[in-house]
């Protein structure tokens, strides 16, 4: 099947900044929640709540995206977040070594 | 270029004709685990469109990759575009079709940060069977990856 390309384009070009996650990945993401303290599920909860099945799409849009960014508002710095990255890529690197290694699994 | 050619033969490679899934009783080489990884990776951001094709994975310790592939509507020609994530002290070098480079920083970075947590959690427990905080084997295998 043929897709637009402009459209494409248009979302693919900037990255991560036109590919936000989704709402429903990051609701149900433990890790995010227990980061949280368990706090932004119960924001997310209340988001949730008022999000009523017969609004408009436009309200919805906008409550969802009010729930997304409590849920990644951890307002950590970019010299945290940079540090959290750089750790977990090499935990992933150094553990995907050991199982080519065969001493994991 | 070392890097490169690697994240090239890793996207263009004939990724589904030999899936590690349907043997799995041999051993898996690091391209299998990063087949394997990106497959998490691709389903981070939602039903990939019909007729595209989507990964997203760990390189290495300093890269992360992200590949789009679809077809031009008005052509019919096959269209990519890659991006390169490094991570280096100082920032986040994105680089897209090797000449288009600068840091990323904001609602991006952000958004980055949690597409690695996601996939670094998930990765983590669904392919190693890993705890992803404490290093330690999992007991118990998770539903879904």
């Amino acid at each position: 099947m043929q897709v637009n390309t402009a459209a494409l384009e248009r979302a693919t070009g900037p990255g991560f900044e036109a590919f936000p996650l989704n709402d429903e990945t990051i609701y149900n993401n433990e890790a995010l929640l227990q980061e949280a303290g368990g706090e932004t599920k119960l924001w997310l909860d209340e988001a949730y709540k008022d999000i009523d099945p017969a609004a408009d799409d436009h309200e919805k849009l906008r409550l969802r995206t009010e729930a997304e960014d409590l849920a990644t508002s951890t307002e950590k710095s970019p010299e945290v977040m940079l540090r959290e990255i750089a750790g977990m890529t090499e935990v992933l690197v150094a553990t995907r070594t050991r199982v080519t290694a065969g001493s994991l699994n | 270029m070392a890097l490169l050619q690697k994240a090239l033969q890793l996207i263009t490679g004939d990724l589904k004709k030999q899936s590690p899934v349907s043997r799995p009783f041999r051993k898996l080489t690091e391209r299998d685990l990063i087949e394997l990884e990106s497959e998490v990776g691709s389903q981070l951001f939602g039903p990939i469109p019909a007729g595209h094709r989507r990964e997203f994975f760990c390189l290495d310790k300093h890269t992360w990759i992200w590949y789009e592939e679809w077809t031009d509507i008005e052509t019919g020609k096959q269209k990519s575009l890659t991006t390169r994530y490094e991570v280096q002290s100082n920032g986040i070098l994105k680089v897209q079709d090797g000449s288009n480079y600068r840091y990323i920083e904001g609602d991006e970075l952000k958004h980055l940060g949690v597409a690695i947590r996601l996939y670094y959690e998930r990765v983590m427990r669904g392919i190693y069977k890993t705890d992803p905080y404490t290093g330690q084997p999992l007991t118990e295998v998770p539903d879904t990856i």
